[in-house]
């Protein structure tokens, strides 16, 4: 018998992929421009193998919407990784070298589906307008855009904020020119003190050979 | 099966050549409202169930699918959209009912050019060796008469490399689960089949028939014995459905 496809068991796992693909495709109705996108990327198998939680979530263009699945044959592209990770670096837009990530075949596809997911612009008037009408929708609309934009814009530079909070503003961190010093002192310790095991090990033998 | 010339019908011991006719009867009686008794019997969940076996079977843009026992065209709809306009599905089924609601069906949807009807038998299927890269079965084996002689047929006419798929009830893995799905099984849904279409018979039928139906080791043994190889199965739902896949040599 072949394991489950993740910790969640197939039916629920199968069932939360279904969910979220119904979500996803929601969304883009909302957003023909990446949906036309799409199109460049008919049939064309993203994999991501999730290392935490354990898993394989594949996603496909198929007929301009998404499909989620959990088991393809033969993906065009592969991610290594844990599911923070991975959905980071999809949504960031950064290079895959500043994430834990290993990458395996076409990365030209990996860029696609990033700048994909990167280039969402969701037109909430048109989801919104049919239910509060057009003037409190344009009004609701524009704070969610507002909220999407800076959740962009934070999103991209979360990381650099951060570090530079916790080091130069609470000073909780050193800063990386300490932190080096501090490295090469402790690996010179470490040295000293290898030399310094070899010399007595050398005089242990020593005096055990005179004492003979 | 007791002997060379009888099957079972459920918990019924019936004569070989009875057996379809009686199988045809429960599925003309249930075929105009089968698709509203599967999501209310399973709570939708078939559709997740199908799903997985759509994933698993790895069919892509111009592979040539058979999905046996096909009824009202759930895995059809999906392999149309897969295959794509290069590919071909064959919606096959031997009940004319049923064929007649998922023809309907899936000409309503839209879903037409890539693919074909057929009334078929499952243990003498009527295509060549070797013509398609998948085939499926879905909650259709246990209702065939002799299903070493399908599983024969469906290697027959699958390519080299072409992978079966059999979702199929099968047995729970957990006893207290097995003992609620007992309790459901053969109090409610005979219940549930009198109120929606007025025919408990045919929904005891289908408690007695996945009782009857071989457990998921005895069906992988089967189909190793019919000449599929790589066999192995993924239980869905503790055990209630199995998935069972085989690659031809």
């Amino acid at each position: 018998m072949t394991e489950s496809a993740s910790p969640l068991g197939t039916t629920a796992f199968t069932a939360l992929l279904a969910s979220a693909e119904r979500a996803i495709n929601a969304g883009l109705r909302y957003d023909p421009g990446t949906r036309a996108q799409l199109h460049r990327l008919e049939h064309k198998t993203l994999a991501l193998e999730l290392t935490q939680p354990h898993c394989q979530i594949t996603i496909t263009a198929l007929d301009g919407r998404v499909r989620l699945g959990s088991y393809v044959e033969a993906p065009q592209a592969q991610v290594l990784g844990s599911l923070p990770d991975a959905l980071a670096w999809l949504a960031s837009g950064d290079s895959l070298a500043n994430h834990q990530l290993e990458v395996r075949g076409n990365t030209a596809l990996l860029l696609d589906w990033q700048q994909l997911v990167g280039n969402l612009d969701i037109d909430w008037e048109d989801l919104i307008n049919p239910l509060l009408g057009d003037v409190v929708g344009h009004a609701v609309a524009s704070h969610l855009r507002g909220l999407w934009r800076w959740g962009h814009a934070r999103r991209h530079n979360m990381a650099d904020q951060l570090v530079e909070f916790s080091v130069e503003e609470r000073q909780w961190l050193p800063n990386r020119a300490l932190f080096n010093d501090f490295r090469q002192r402790n690996q010179s310790l470490r040295l000293d003190i290898d030399r310094l095991q070899a010399r007595v090990t050398r005089l242990q033998t020593h005096i055990s050979e005179a004492s003979e | 099966m007791s002997d060379d010339n009888t099957t079972h019908f459920g918990y019924q011991q019936v004569d070989k050549s009875a057996k379809a006719s009686k199988v045809a009867d429960v599925f003309h009686s249930v075929a105009a409202k089968y698709d509203l008794m599967n999501d209310i019997m399973s709570g939708g969940v078939h559709r997740i169930w199908k799903r997985y076996t759509i994933e698993m079977s790895a069919v892509r843009s111009g592979h040539t699918v058979l999905d046996i026992a096909g009824g009202t065209g759930d895995l059809s709809y999906q392999f149309s959209r897969l295959v794509g306009p290069q590919g071909q599905v064959v919606l096959a089924d031997i009940n004319d009912s049923m064929l007649a609601v998922g023809r309907d069906k899936l000409t309503d949807r839209g879903v037409a050019g890539n693919i074909a009807y057929c009334q078929a038998d499952a243990q003498y299927l009527p295509f060549p060796d070797n013509t398609f890269d998948c085939i499926t079965i879905a909650f259709g084996l246990r209702n065939v008469t002799d299903k070493d002689l399908a599983l024969a047929a469906m290697q027959r006419v699958l390519k080299p490399g072409g992978r079966l798929l059999v979702l199929e009830f099968s047995k729970p893995k957990n006893p207290i689960m097995e003992k609620l799905y007992d309790h459901y099984s053969f109090k409610l849904l005979p219940l549930m089949g009198k109120m929606i279409v007025n025919d408990s018979e045919s929904y005891q039928y289908l408690a007695e028939s996945i009782r009857m139906h071989p457990d998921q080791e005895t069906l992988k043994e089967m189909m190793s014995q019919a000449g599929f190889e790589r066999c192995d199965y993924h239980n869905m739902t503790n055990g209630v459905v199995a998935l069972h896949i085989g690659l031809k040599p």
